[in-house]
């Protein structure tokens, strides 16, 4: 099986089985102690290597790898959100619940000197003394996802009674994440990474977990405009989206300079990789729900489903991230092999 | 269309700042207050409700037809005499459970069950299994409602549940799960739940069932 060609399958582990199983935190330290975090990643490659080689995770001997991470947490931090972090949880930034006038005050913030974008430069200088480079990006979320964090839902009301508000909104929004990738990018040359492991890392990502809870015509309105505007900005541009994409694939086929697209568990994979075109790079996500309780047997089917969903084979890949404690190692194991014998690109 | 339907339809549109004026030209018609609510407002939620669970609206759409009711019963609110006052039909404790922040799934189902005349207390995120409890007890609920979103969850949805059992509500208060995370196995089955609900709609029937109240 060694040098024939399969679609790639990821897969991704959540804090707390690296805490509940290892004792790794991923609290304050994580984010704000590079050394502490380049130390963890090289165990976390070393255990991964231990328990998962056979099925080609993992490395047995890790170099340092100099990371950079702020979950999706660096702009609401820096807007002012609180920041919740644990120990056996990715980092979440408490939304403001601005009042308009509030929303309508803020203004483009100062990325150098604005904490904790300020310590993260600290630790990029850092890491760059140490190892002579630095790896990974900042997830700059998404434009939705950060207009929610600051304005909270009831920007989802605003979308009816005051669109000219959501508008001034998105577009600060929009501005402020092409500052952060514009003073992070030439630094790491990286701008997905922090986002899904499945992008080539030298495009830009955006995370729109959010657009899952709006309909395509609200997108049309709401979105679409500012992703065009990232993909126009920032190309090449892909897009994360968490849940299904049903309700919006056809209008993502219209976002500029789109080269690669991640789908959520529930969606129909064969219909959305028809609306963007074989030439989008497409990651298709298989539910870590399924992954958790499922039966191997599910998780082969599944598999099986989403590659017979991605045709043409190439330019696609498969991955299943979020695993949390308490999901069996046979469904990890399973789910790689299956592409392994399945998945096989002629 | 009648002044009634108008009520109806601009619920079901979101007409938030119509509707005082449609709920205002009804009754100076000789409206009943209480079947504008129960009869076209609760009725257009229903119709809300089934939208969103056909995937034809999203979430937005639930909110701002959910809050136009809201402002339409502030209307109402007054009118009705004392010892006459909107009937509940059951109270429901709803939270998020530990270690979980995900709340707008959990927003929407107490939306559309206030709308359906259960009154619902929500308790918020990352609720401890203790403060369910304390919560439930508290506020007499009937029904409580626990969200899970992620895997993470599931131990504390299960330890939630055994805390209720554990204490003197058990069999005294209803227990409904729901959540991208959750299945009906897990929850009904493996933790005891008496309940579980795939989505709003599913939550409201699933409760009134529960408390064999009528649909
Ligand atoms: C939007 C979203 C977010 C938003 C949350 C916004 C908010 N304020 O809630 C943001 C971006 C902030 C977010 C953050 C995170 N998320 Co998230 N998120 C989602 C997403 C895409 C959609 C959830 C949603 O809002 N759906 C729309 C609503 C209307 O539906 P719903 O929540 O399912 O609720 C309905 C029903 O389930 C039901 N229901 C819900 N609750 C209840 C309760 C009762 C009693 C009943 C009867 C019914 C019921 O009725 C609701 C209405 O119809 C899901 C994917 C998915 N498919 O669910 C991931 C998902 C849940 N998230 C996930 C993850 C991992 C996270 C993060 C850890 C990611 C991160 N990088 O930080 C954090 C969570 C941190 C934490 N400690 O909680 C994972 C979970 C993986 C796992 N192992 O379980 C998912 C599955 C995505 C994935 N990777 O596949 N997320």
């Amino acid at each position: 099986m060694g040098n024939t060609k399969h679609i790639p399958l990821g897969v991704g582990f959540y804090p707390d089985w690296w805490y509940k199983n290892y004792g790794i935190s991923f609290g304050r330290e994580y984010y704000y102690d590079a050394d502490y975090r380049v130390d963890s990643q090289a165990k976390m490659q070393k255990i991964l290597y231990d328990r998962f080689g056979d099925v080609g995770l993992g490395n047995k001997d890790p170099e340092p790898k100099p990371l950079i991470t702020f979950g999706m947490a660096m702009l609401p931090a820096i807007c002012g959100c609180e920041i919740i972090f644990k120990d056996d949880a990715l980092p979440w930034a408490m939304p403001l619940n601005l009042s308009k006038e509030a929303c309508d005050k803020l203004t483009l913030p100062d990325l150098i000197t604005a904490s904790p974008m300020k310590e993260m430069l600290e630790q990029i200088t850092h890491l760059k003394s140490k190892y002579g480079k630095v790896v990974g990006d900042i997830n700059t979320t998404g434009v939705q996802n950060l207009a929610l964090k600051l304005r909270g839902d009831e920007f989802y009301i605003d979308m009816y009674e005051d669109p000219e508000f959501c508008h001034r909104l998105l577009n600060l929004c929009t501005q402020s994440m092409i500052a952060l990738w514009q003073l992070v990018y030439p630094l790491t040359g990286s701008g997905a990474a922090d986002v899904t492991p499945m992008c080539d890392p030298s495009i830009y990502c955006v995370a729109n977990c959010t657009v899952e809870q709006i309909s395509g015509d609200t997108y049309l309105e709401f979105g679409l405009p500012y992703d065009n505007i990232l993909g126009e900005t920032l190309q090449p541009f892909g897009i994360h989206h968490c849940g299904s994409l049903d309700a919006v694939a056809e209008h993502y086929a219209k976002v500029k300079n789109l080269v690669f697209m991640e789908a959520g568990f529930g969606t129909d994979f064969a219909r959305a990789r028809r609306l963007l075109g074989p030439h989008i790079a497409f990651n298709a996500r298989i539910s870590p729900v399924l992954m958790k309780n499922g039966s191997t047997e599910d998780i082969a089917a599944a598999v099986k489903d989403a590659i017979d969903q991605g045709a043409p084979r190439e330019n696609y890949s498969i991955d299943t991230v979020g695993l949390t404690h308490g999901v069996p190692d046979e469904n990890v194991r399973i789910a790689r092999r299956t592409v392994e014998e399945y998945g096989i690109i002629s | 269309m009648s002044d009634l339907e108008a009520i109806k339809q601009a619920v079901i549109k979101g007409k938030r700042k119509d509707i005082a004026g449609l709920v205002q030209v009804a009754i100076d018609a000789g409206a009943d207050p209480q079947e504008i609510i129960n009869g076209y407002m609760i009725e257009a939620m229903k119709e809300v409700g089934a939208r969103f669970e056909a995937k034809k609206i999203f979430v937005p759409e639930m909110m701002i037809a959910a809050r136009t009711m809201q402002s339409g019963v502030d209307v109402i609110k007054p009118l009705i005499a004392a010892g006459d006052e909107i009937k509940k039909i059951g109270t429901v404790v709803m939270g998020t459970v530990f270690g979980d922040l995900h709340d707008i799934g959990k927003n929407l189902v107490v939306l559309l069950l206030e709308s359906s005349g259960f009154e619902v207390i929500n308790i918020g995120e990352n609720v401890t299994s203790e403060d369910f409890v304390e919560k439930a007890r508290e506020l007499k609920a009937d029904v409580v409602g626990m969200s899970s979103l992620l895997t993470t969850g599931d131990p504390h949805l299960k330890s939630t549940i055994e805390a209720f059992k554990k204490s003197d509500l058990n069999g005294k208060v209803k227990l409904v799960c729901g959540g991208a995370a959750v299945t009906k196995k897990f929850a009904v089955d493996e933790c005891g739940a008496d309940g579980y609900a795939t989505d709003a709609v599913d939550a409201v029937r699933v409760m009134k069932q529960l408390l064999e109240i009528a649909a």
